[in-house]
């Protein structure tokens, strides 16, 4: 097996690449200083809960011995274990994740995109000592600004990087979508059909459709409707594309796109019968 | 092969592939059968050809970013073997752990002089002129250290276990500390063992130059060997990670960190379980009120073992 090579980190971007054996070149998004802190201060709240539900326990199951002060010492003992041991457990056994980086959506990995182990969990957790210098966490933050991975310290020493991993959806950002009758394509003249860079311009836009002012959406969309409108055979086409341009250009969307989703959604059900050998063979051709 | 042709040939193989990742990537045992690992690597290499597919036809983000999330997953999943730190463990303390410090013993006597010598220094020079003590540590810090050795260990009350659990977290935080502060050029490792050793003898000399010798000799000898010895471990760690930076010979200054992280890691996890054992003798026998013969034989044993233990155990066995 060969070492992945790691092929170039840009500056200003959220993302790393990497090349891996199978000759394909992969996209990294890396986690920001903003959803790290989510995730810390989530685990914080998941370790004194454990702290305080397992000393609670303790204190009552060790009651007899409590002249000797074991429900002390245990207190003092499990307190250690879950200040060192809590992130180097979980990193280690849910492959790279906490409680609070699972929840935010986050996991560590090697910088050669592989699953962590025992040794780098180890390494990243007690480096957060140096990490910690001399306020919170201001010596790792600026570690973190400082170099392109977004490393900690105990990043840096462990080889390892922080990446959010959004759980692969395909199909589905598109919801809503329905709600826009299609628009007839034959209403386009010499049967013009948009280009797949062109649609996706318009899925950019179509998910970002709240995020924006109506009025500011219609201003963006009529750089776009405007040409595409010159396409259109009627008059009266023409016009609803120049009037209502972010409406006009989510029913073409609708017109092409409802198609491939449809033809994702039945593909589960139709082979759910079907045994494995039916499964088509990979196409390499 | 236009898009939609694309995904309906190729959908149904991304799902097979998305459901056999998800038990891979499971916890715990069930993971895949041998046939399932088979297919799990060809629908893999398929998955990599179809995102360079989709990349080059420029066909949508959505979809590229669905393929190359999948595969980073999978990549992650099929190469990324997962060692088991639980047959190790004992391992690792019986031969690993010595081994490592012994390949290391220039960091260690480094280590050891910064820690004893400022030690002793203090401990003599107090020892001479015991008010010179209040230059290092506070009235009340020392007050409280008299009052605690100016009585017998019978006479107080004692809680061996909270004592025991105490100096758990206490010392073995003080050792992480001054092993990840190595990283700064190993100046925070220098800090720690300098400040420590300083503290640790003007303690002694005040202490013993007050009338308290016996008492505290007798509580201390118990478990120095262990604790000491752990504190120069853990600082040699931290050394090694200093040095790593700034004396990276042929590699990266990233390269060489990440390199001997992982020894000075090995490290300052030894010297965390010489501290447990310390921290254990300290609670439950160092308070003992017994003779200060027995406790000083005892001690005497526990640091041949200490001695026997980083200097000989693991030994590879030369062909003579």
């Amino acid at each position: 097996m060969s070492r992945p090579e790691e092929v170039s980190t840009s500056v200003l971007s959220d993302q790393t690449f990497l090349e891996i054996p199978e000759n394909v070149r992969l996209g990294f998004r890396l986690a920001g200083p903003g959803t790290r802190l989510g995730a810390y201060l989530l685990d914080l709240g998941v370790r004194s809960a454990a702290l305080y539900a397992i000393v609670s326990v303790l204190s009552i199951a060790l009651l007899p011995f409590a002249t000797t002060g074991l429900p002390l010492g245990a207190y003092f003992v499990v307190a250690f274990v879950l200040e060192w041991g809590y992130g180097c457990f979980f990193e280690t056994w849910w492959n790279g994740q906490t409680p609070g980086k699972r929840a935010f959506g986050l996991r560590v990995i090697k910088t050669e995109g592989y699953a962590i182990g025992f040794y780098e969990a180890m390494i990243r957790n007690l480096l957060r000592a140096a990490d910690f210098v001399p306020l919170f966490y201001a010596a790792g933050f600026l570690t973190a600004m400082g170099n392109p991975r977004l490393q900690r310290i105990g990043d840096l020493v462990a080889g390892t990087m922080v990446v959010r991993e959004r759980k692969p959806v395909l199909g589905g950002e598109l919801d809503g979508l329905s709600d826009y009758p299609p628009f007839p394509p034959e209403a386009f003249r010499h049967r013009y059909r948009p280009s797949e860079k062109t649609l996706e311009v318009i899925e950019g836009l179509f998910r970002r459709r709240f995020d924006l002012t109506p009025a500011r959406l219609d201003e963006i969309a009529f750089v776009l409707a405007e040409p595409l409108g010159k396409r259109l055979d009627s008059f009266a086409d023409r016009k609803f594309a120049r009037d209502q341009p972010a409406e006009f250009l989510f029913r073409v969307l609708s017109a092409h796109r409802a198609r491939i989703e449809h033809a994702l959604e039945s593909e589960p059900s139709e082979r759910a019968g079907r045994g494995r050998a039916s499964r088509p063979a990979p196409s390499f051709s | 092969m236009n898009k939609q042709s694309f995904l309906r040939e190729r959908g149904p193989s991304w799902k097979r592939f998305e459901s056999l990742l998800g038990r891979a990537e499971a916890p715990g045992k069930p993971r895949l059968a041998p046939e399932e690992v088979s297919e799990f690597s060809e629908l893999f290499r398929a998955l990599c050809y179809d995102l360079a597919q989709v990349r080059s036809r420029d066909w949508s983000s959505s979809l590229e970013r669905y393929l190359n999330d999948l595969v980073v997953r999978g990549h992650g999943a099929f190469y990324g073997g997962r060692p088991r730190p639980r047959g190790q463990a004992l391992r690792f303390f019986s031969t690993g752990f010595p081994r490592r410090l012994r390949e290391n013993h220039v960091f260690f006597w480094v280590s050891l002089a910064l820690f004893a010598v400022p030690l002793l220094v203090s401990w003599v020079v107090v020892a001479m002129e015991p008010s010179l003590a209040h230059r290092v540590l506070p009235g009340t810090a020392l007050y409280s250290m008299e009052e605690m050795y100016s009585r017998d260990f019978g006479e107080v009350e004692r809680q061996d276990a909270a004592m025991a659990g105490f100096y758990v977290r206490h010392n073995t935080s003080i050792a992480f500390q001054c092993f990840a502060l190595g990283f700064f050029l190993g100046i925070g490792t220098i800090y720690v063992l300098l400040s420590n050793g300083i503290q640790l003898g003007t303690v002694s000399g005040y202490v013993i130059a007050q009338g308290h010798g016996e008492r505290f000799l007798g509580f201390v000898c118990g478990h120095s060997s262990f604790e000491l010895t752990a504190i120069v471990v853990a600082g040699a760690g931290g050394l090694i990670l200093g040095h790593a930076i700034l004396a990276p010979g042929s590699l990266t200054r990233a390269e060489a960190l990440k390199e001997r992280g992982r020894v000075a890691v090995e490290l300052a996890l030894g010297a965390a379980a010489m501290l447990f054992v310390a921290a254990m003798i300290e609670g439950f026998w160092s308070a003992q009120p017994l003779p200060l013969g027995i406790k000083s034989v005892t001690a005497a044993i526990l640091w041949i073992v200490v001695i026997a233990y980083l200097a000989l155990a693991g030994r590879e066995r030369r062909p003579s």
